[in-house]
């Protein structure tokens, strides 16, 4: 060992021990009093505090939601509005509870961007070399990131479902369209299910932001894959749709969603497609964790 | 004590850190010293897990870094002060760090009396100017009271008060019995702050001793010597291998052998000398000695700035300049 401490010299010595005679006491054994490991909660309460400190995750919110809530109550006026001249097949085929989802998609790109941030947030201005110097179990804050983001999803996705169905019923009632008692089983598992699955595409989009390093390819990556087959998907030949876009996340947590309200050549049976979003998260969570352990911060 | 041991880094072809082995030891200031591009950022960055190495390990306590539960108690760590979150105020930033290192919240309260950001606590990093950023870096570094503190650069961007308040508190916290690792280009500012030099260049180890024995080394101190029969002293003193060129006056200048070496060769030969003076060089003109030959942006300054007659001679150090003084990553 060549840092001898016993060569320093005089002059610095004496300097050091006159600096402050407060802290003149040597403390016990210093650098080597280490705590135990913070728990994954700790980690999980930074995320969140840091996230809610700020602005712009409360414009996401608020955006995505009013949004969500708008698109609904504009879909249910446009056919409140026009609803004396519908036939009655038209009518019947109507689902007064399940079409104003449709607000959903909106609410669920802004918290697709909720998810990319909260990855590649990290890595805007070199915060990543703080947090894992911190925390350097680097699958730890992975996780903890996963678990805030799936959170605010149902949170967000939770309230503006509940929003727009209000809108809707409020809206509906008013041009005097018959609505279903809630209580009717379909629809309610096409809400509940459609909020449960919400934290799908978020939690794509901050494995990918942790994998790119950045917000725009995470972002690009994410809404590609959750429009390109709702926008091409028709176009393609039946067997396209049930052999590739089936598996894709968005036609397999369709599936989940609305299977049982009206068939389709890309919906999965419910356990294949719960398989198959489980796979996706999976693939792309492990694959951040596998970058994040592998490469240098 | 944290021990790097045989430590390397490779990127693509480029050998940023080359076989680095030192110690460092509580109760001292280290300066880490080496010009831009010389591996120090990587090499802080190895010791805390943040970059993998090639080939070696640095150990702290005898640990990896990454296997210390809670690293934040032990080794405080400022690599860019640049880094923390722009959107985000001061002590809520500091609040997220100690919650996430399991550091008690009055710590927050704490390190910003320590570093002097009462005022603008609660003001968005953003807008912080890059000392008041350095100051809020070295804040984080000591939220968990660690007792090894390695620091980047903490001086870059701070006002001569800012300097001189980073360094008492760096001796204060070494007189503690803390190790403290602060990396500079900038040797003025570590003569007066440490105890111990490491020196790198191009990724290698070129000195590790106490800044007098760094200072008094072959490396940049010399001897002045005259003498009626210089040429014959010089021709002795080469033969004993030391390096000798003659100045503007007569008097000839050794490097490499202490006054009573060179007074004792010549009383061996019956020499006579009119004058004899060790000349301790001062720790820039020692660093700018050692680390000539690894200078990698030499054509910046231009191959005649800092050539071998231009370095070693006493006259003013800072005509010479330190290539590039800007900011490492």
């Amino acid at each position: 060992m060549n840092a001898d401490a016993t060569t320093r010299q005089p002059g610095r010595t004496d300097r050091t021990s006159t600096q402050d005679t407060a802290s003149a006491v040597p403390r016990p054994a210093i650098g080597s009093r280490g705590g135990s490991r913070p728990p994954l909660t700790a980690t999980l309460a930074a995320e969140w505090m840091r996230l809610r400190s700020i602005r712009s995750t409360w414009v996401l919110v608020a955006v995505g939601t009013v949004l969500g809530i708008a698109v609904a109550a504009l879909l249910a006026v446009a056919v409140g509005a026009t609803w004396d001249g519908w036939s009655a097949a038209d009518r019947a085929e109507f689902d007064p509870v399940v079409a104003p989802l449709v607000g959903t998609v909106f609410t669920g790109v802004l918290v697709v961007v909720l998810g990319v941030k909260v990855g590649a947030s990290e890595y805007h201005g070199g915060l990543a070399r703080v947090t894992f110097a911190v925390t350097p179990r680097r699958g730890r804050v992975l996780a903890a990131k996963c678990l805030l983001v799936t959170l605010m999803s149902w949170a967000v996705m939770g309230v503006a479902t509940v929003g727009i169905a209000v809108a809707a019923r409020l809206v509906f009632g008013a041009y005097g369209v018959p609505m279903p008692g809630f209580g009717e089983a379909g629809a309610l598992r096409a809400v509940a299910t459609s909020v449960a699955t919400s934290p799908l595409f978020p939690l794509l989009g901050l494995a990918l932001a942790m994998m790119f390093r950045s917000a725009a390819g995470a972002i690009s990556a994410v809404l590609g894959l959750l429009f390109a087959p709702a926008v091409l998907g028709g176009l393609l030949p039946v067997w396209w749709q049930r052999n590739v876009l089936a598996y894709l996340p968005t036609a397999a947590s369709d599936s989940i969603c609305f299977s049982h309200l009206e068939p389709s050549p890309q919906y999965l049976p419910i356990g294949a497609a719960i398989l198959v979003v489980a796979g996706w998260l999976a693939l792309s969570i492990g694959a951040a964790q596998y970058s994040l352990t592998t490469r240098d911060a | 004590m944290i021990e790097v041991r045989n430590l390397s880094k490779r990127y693509g072809d480029r050998l940023a850190v080359d076989d680095l082995t030192f110690d460092l030891a509580p109760g001292e200031v280290t300066g880490f010293l080496g010009p831009n591009g010389s591996g120090k950022s990587t090499t802080l960055a190895m010791i805390v897990g943040l970059v993998r190495p090639t080939a070696g390990a640095a150990r702290v306590h005898g640990r990896s870094y990454r296997d210390i539960p809670a690293p934040v108690h032990e080794v405080g760590v400022l690599l860019d002060a640049r880094a923390a979150p722009g959107a985000l105020r001061a002590r809520r930033y500091l609040a997220c760090l100690a919650r996430a290192g399991g550091v008690a919240t009055h710590r927050v309260e704490e390190v910003i009396d320590m570093v002097g950001l009462g005022a603008v606590a609660d003001r968005r990093i953003g807008g912080f100017s890059l000392g008041m950023a350095q100051r809020l870096g070295i804040a984080a570094a000591l939220l968990g009271d660690p007792g090894t503190l390695l620091l980047d650069e903490p001086v870059n961007g701070l006002d001569p008060e800012g300097i001189s308040w980073v360094r008492t508190l760096l001796r204060r916290l070494a007189g503690e019995g803390r190790t403290i690792v602060v990396s500079s280009h900038l040797m003025s500012e570590m003569e007066d702050t440490a105890d111990r030099v490491v020196v790198v260049g191009r990724g290698r180890l070129l000195a590790n001793a106490s800044v007098a024995e760094f200072t008094g080394s072959g490396l940049g101190g010399r001897v002045r010597v005259i003498s009626p029969r210089a040429e014959e002293l010089a021709a002795l003193l080469r033969d004993a291998g030391a390096a000798v060129h003659r100045d503007g006056s007569g008097a000839v200048l050794v490097t490499g052998l202490s006054a009573a070496g060179v007074g004792d060769l010549a009383a061996a030969r019956s020499i006579a000398v009119h004058e004899l003076v060790q000349r301790r060089a001062s720790l820039e003109e020692a660093y700018l000695a050692a680390t000539r030959d690894a200078v990698e942006h030499r054509a910046a300054t231009g191959p005649g700035a800092v050539g071998p007659a231009a370095v070693p001679s006493a006259g003013s150090p800072a005509a010479v300049g330190i290539p590039d003084r800007g900011e490492e990553r």
